[in-house]
């Protein structure tokens, strides 16, 4: 079988988890804090935290913007459950936004059409989750434009994209959104297993 | 990742209990070295040290492995050219992750349907997926009140794409025996 996806781990990585399993800490040791260091000074941005997976990581995103009951979160219907989820989670509403035809990402036009709608009626969104669908980033500096505009915040769904670049910058540096979330799935670019 | 203080600070407390060590967010001093707050309801989300060490050693062989992802997709653009799909157009401000590669059949140029194009390539050994099913039109969405023809190009999308491997270690010829396989499943 040839999977559509599979992690490649080499020696060295064996060995440097080995390491920690001989190490004093298995958990809340300096190993963590390390390996966000190097995906913050990779990507260019200011904080990384780490957690046990891009659904959790959508979680606190939502929590620390503030979602809760009466909020909407809009983002793709073409991403895995957890780019949705995490608003329920917090108490939230949410709704969809449908895809550009030839990217396959959220659509800036479809968006600002269905935020000038949502205006008149009151219920514009909280925080708009663009996901970077197969690692290719959404049209992010237009998103951006409509989230000054409407005053909505952006959490970037990166759960395919680390490794990729926007306009030249890597995707992660936050140019263009409040919180980008990456994945470290096993089938992913890179993993944490 | 985020550039914003504030809201680092608050994932941090999320991602733990809502605890705190830090003097400075306690409302009031500290009984002692052994002292914590909790003053918000956080989770267990913590990264283990075994997951850090892991993603760590990987994070250096990051640009190669999104280099040879590139490679791969280039091979199969052009292995694909003569077959009736779609191949993933590249907007020239992005340089993608690519960590997936998403073709959509183009159905009024085969006689072959989506369902059976995607068995066959299983039945040959071939793990190709579909990336994603519209969350609008899942029993728990459908419940809120979403429903199928909501979001036409997402789900034209969903009638239409497969996910065929890709990762940093496929080799060119298994990339061939998966473009072998799709051409006898488009071309009968």
């Amino acid at each position: 079988m040839i999977p559509y996806g599979r992690q490649e781990v080499t020696q060295r990585d064996i060995d440097a988890v080995v390491a920690v399993l001989q190490s004093d800490f298995l958990t809340q040791g300096p190993v963590v804090p390390r390996f966000e260091q190097a995906v913050a000074s990779y990507c260019g941005a200011a904080h990384a935290l780490a957690v046990n997976s891009a659904t959790s990581a959508l979680h606190i995103a939502c929590l620390a913007l503030g979602v809760g009951p009466g909020d909407w979160l809009w983002t793709s219907p073409i991403t895995f459950l957890a780019s949705a989820n995490c608003a329920l989670y917090c108490g939230g509403s949410v709704d969809f936004v449908d895809i550009d035809p030839r990217t396959y990402n959220l659509c800036p036009k479809a968006l600002e059409e269905k935020l000038v709608a949502a205006e008149k009626n009151g219920r514009l969104p909280k925080v708009v989750v663009p996901v970077h669908l197969s690692g290719q980033p959404c049209d992010m500096r237009a998103i951006h434009a409509l989230g000054q505009r409407f005053g909505f915040r952006i959490v970037e769904d990166a759960s395919h994209a680390i490794g990729g670049k926007y306009l030249g910058e890597p995707v992660g540096n936050c140019r263009y959104s409040d919180i980008t979330v990456f994945s470290f799935h096993p089938v992913k670019i890179n993993t944490t297993a | 990742m985020t550039n914003s203080a504030e809201l680092a600070g608050k994932m941090a407390l999320f991602r733990s209990h809502g605890m705190t060590r830090d003097p400075a967010q306690m409302t009031h001093e500290s009984d002692g070295p052994w002292y914590y707050q909790q003053i918000e309801l956080g989770y267990n989300y913590r990264m283990t040290e075994l997951q850090g060490a892991l993603g760590l050693s990987q994070m250096d062989r990051l640009e190669p492995y999104v280099s040879r992802r590139h490679e791969l997709a280039r091979r199969y653009d052009n292995l694909l050219a003569v077959l009736p799909v779609t191949i993933p157009w590249q907007h020239p401000d992005t340089y993608s992750g690519l960590h997936l590669y998403l073709i959509r059949l183009q159905l009024d140029k085969t006689r072959a349907a989506h369902s059976r194009v995607f068995a066959f390539l299983r039945e040959q050994g071939i793990g190709v997926n579909l990336h994603y099913i519209p969350v609008h039109t899942q029993p728990y969405y459908q419940a809120m009140g979403f429903k199928p023809g909501d979001f036409p190009e997402a789900e034209r999308y969903y009638a239409e794409a497969i996910s065929l491997p890709m990762y940093s270690g496929l080799m060119d010829s298994q990339q061939d025996t998966v473009v072998a396989a799709l051409r006898r499943a488009l071309l009968p």
